[in-house]
């Protein structure tokens, strides 16, 4: 009964095309975009144009994220592409390659916590300054992050994934390097990459370690939790009903909150691990 | 083609040292003032000092 009910309410989050995602992930890249010229002509000072570029980074990894569950677009509907433009665009300046992260994190989905198998797992630690090192170890040459060997063993298109991936991201690299000579340095230094080294400790600290902490448990009503952030909700990145996303991934994360105050009583009847929220 | 690809990406800290990091600190540099104090080009100084920066990233794996 309790899944029947829990479907009932969550399906009345579940269908509507997500506008406000999509606002999110195309009107987050284009300010981004717009950032370069705006300060390298001079309208806006660099300093802001670091502070916004730090906004958006630290934020653009969300709309991909509901990419990634296809809430934008389903397969084989008419708002895939859109679905899939948006996967690749909003995560671009933090050189995240969408169909890789995305066959990687439905490998989370499916094993969430579990310390052999969830590509997540390398984020767990006993507070949030060891989540912070452990974003910034990840990021150390020659370090495989959430890529670690056997996550993807069993996925025929790894190869396939890889080589995208590293198309991908080295054509932002090279496209960066080519800025950098061609009189774009301080650009390419205030908003792109002060940025991104901030957005890329963020973004798995705030995604991966606080709505998982502290990555003991698994099982549908265990591995995550509904907790009261002392930052809110909008500096946690709405991760404090992470707990209805790994419930139903198809419900955008701006409704997020809305369907946990409907499910709250029956997610407490089910022993889920709700924490002041 | 593996093994090549494997080579190619370890220089990876290398070519941010020398393509990025260098022309990114010339850039504050020249902001401060350095080149007209100094009388040096502000890349005769930050592209040596990126490429050591990737070497040793490269063989230690870490950047700090």
């Amino acid at each position: 009964m309790s899944m029947q009910e829990q479907r009932a309410i969550a399906h009345k989050y579940i269908g509507d095309f997500p506008w406000f995602m999509v606002i999110w992930g195309l009107g987050g890249f284009a300010l981004w975009i717009a950032l370069w010229p705006l300060a390298h002509m001079q309208i806006i000072p660099m300093w802001l144009a670091c502070i916004v570029a730090t906004i958006v980074l630290c934020y653009c990894y969300l709309p991909s994220h509901d990419a990634q569950h296809g809430i934008i677009g389903r397969p084989n509907t008419p708002t895939r592409w859109l679905n899939e433009l948006i996967g690749h665009v909003s995560m671009l300046p933090i050189l995240v390659p969408y169909r890789l992260h995305r066959a990687i994190h439905l490998k989370h989905h499916a094993n969430a916590n579990d310390p052999e198998r969830d590509p997540d797992i390398y984020m767990k630690a006993d507070n949030i300054w060891g989540a912070a090192l452990n974003a910034f170890k990840s990021k150390q040459p020659g370090q495989a992050g959430a890529l670690a060997d056997g996550v993807l063993e069993d996925n025929p298109r790894k190869q396939e994934l890889i080589l995208e991936a590293l198309i991908v991201t080295r054509l932002v690299w090279v496209a960066m390097a080519i800025l950098a000579w061609s009189g774009f340095a301080l650009e390419v230094l205030m908003i792109w990459w002060i940025p991104r080294q901030i957005a890329s400790i963020y973004t798995p600290v705030t995604l991966s370690w606080a709505p998982h902490h502290p990555m003991e448990e698994t099982g549908r009503y265990r591995d995550t939790r509904g907790w009261k952030s002392p930052v809110g909700t909008i500096l946690s990145a709405g991760m404090e009903y992470h707990i209805v996303h790994h419930l139903f991934p198809s419900i955008p994360l701006n409704k997020t909150p809305a369907a946990y105050r409907e499910l709250r009583p029956i997610l407490v009847r089910e022993n889920m691990r709700i924490e002041d929220l | 083609m593996d093994a090549l690809l494997e080579k190619l990406l370890s220089w990876g800290p290398v070519f941010f040292g020398v393509c990025l990091f260098a022309p990114m600190l010339a850039a504050v540099l020249n902001t401060y003032g350095f080149e007209a104090a100094f009388g040096v080009p502000s890349l005769t100084v930050t592209l040596p000092l990126g490429f050591v920066w990737g070497l040793v990233a490269r063989m230690t794996g870490r950047w700090l």
